[in-house]
């Protein structure tokens, strides 16, 4: 099946956040299904390549998936988020709107015609007042965002560590900062 | 009873392992896994009478949950300068009831002991990914286990 890659004109962080949470519960069911035993139907087709495993084994084998899954998922949050900001951006520019935020962005698509999202979009943000830790944790894991799109053949230096949650709460305090336009 | 307490003991009832006698099991095992050495000795047989591979048995120890650990038959076979080992992994294993790897210098392969209602066979995996392929132990397969874990020629 061909994908239509078009334009999202509304990125939705609680679409993520919903698609996380339910690739989440049925992996966590077919680790039941493998691990307590099979359904009277049967092994189900995904359940064949656990075959002769050993439960420790098994274990293994769900715990990469769900590590993987974990790391998609905050990738996932984060590039939903910038694009969120960037629709956001665009939105308050074209529709020419009053508040300082709108202003400030006016100004700056002024003046430069290529945006970073780290200095240039969260630096407005927060010189119109958004709260410096709301800034200061979304930039950090800008930091997680980078090593994940780039295939994470480094060791990162993050400061800290993440989970989907952890992520999900940075991204939603900063999106919750951002004044009404 | 509240409502904690009932759910932790209806989880507890539904995850509990009903009555299995792995004593049992384990004896079973032990005879399959005899069973399939004489096998593979008889696939080997000619090889075997002009000497151009050795057979050895000898004991392992395998360890598992829950049947805990116990001495088991693994089977060591000689060809030429190289060995490769059908050494017991158990019988508590996902969708087969015993599973033994086949390990040699080149690679493992693993063979699943599966029983259906009144007949017991091994199967070779082949592949895992991108989807399994299996198929039932028998000369043809022995010979793509052993090129698989044995090293490739100079």
């Amino acid at each position: 099946m061909t994908l239509a890659f078009a334009a999202v004109n509304s990125p939705d962080l609680n679409a993520s956040w919903d698609w996380f949470e339910f690739q989440s519960e049925m992996l966590a069911a077919a680790r039941s299904r493998a691990l307590h035993g099979h359904a009277p139907a049967g092994p189900a087709p995904f359940e064949q390549r656990l075959l002769g495993l050993t439960p420790e084994e098994a274990a293994r084998f769900f715990e990469a998936q769900k590590r993987h899954l974990d790391l998609l998922c905050m990738l996932d949050l984060l590039t939903t988020t910038e694009a969120i900001l960037r629709v956001d951006f665009r939105d308050r520019v074209e529709q020419r709107k009053k508040d300082p935020l709108s202003r400030k962005y006016r100004e700056l698509n002024k003046r430069k015609s290529r945006l970073h999202l780290d200095e240039d979009i969260l630096e407005a943000l927060k010189d119109t007042g958004i709260r410096a830790q709301a800034i200061s944790g979304f930039r950090g894991a800008l930091r997680l965002r980078h090593w994940l799109a780039h295939g994470r053949y480094w060791h990162p230096k993050l400061g800290r560590g993440y989970a989907p949650n952890d992520v999900f709460d940075i991204v939603r305090a900063l999106l919750d900062e951002i004044p009404a336009s | 009873m509240n409502q904690l307490t009932d759910f932790i003991r209806s989880r507890k009832s539904q995850l509990a392992t009903p009555g299995i006698d792995w004593e049992a099991r384990k004896e079973a095992w032990i005879r399959s896994l005899e069973l399939l050495y004489s096998r593979i000795e008889q696939m080997l047989g000619e090889t075997i009478a002009s000497g151009d591979v050795v057979l050895r048995t000898n004991t392992v120890s395998v360890f598992e949950e829950p049947v805990g650990g116990y001495p088991a038959p693994q089977l060591e076979v000689l060809i030429g300068a190289e060995r490769v080992f059908f050494r017991p992994k158990g019988l508590n294993v996902i969708g087969a009831s015993g599973r033994v790897d086949l390990l040699g210098e080149g690679g493992t392969v693993t063979l699943v002991r599966e029983e259906s209602e009144d007949q017991e066979g091994w199967s070779v995996i082949l592949q895992r990914t991108p989807s399994l392929s299996k198929t039932p132990l028998n000369e043809a397969s022995l010979k793509l286990a052993l090129e698989k874990v044995m090293l490739p020629l100079p």
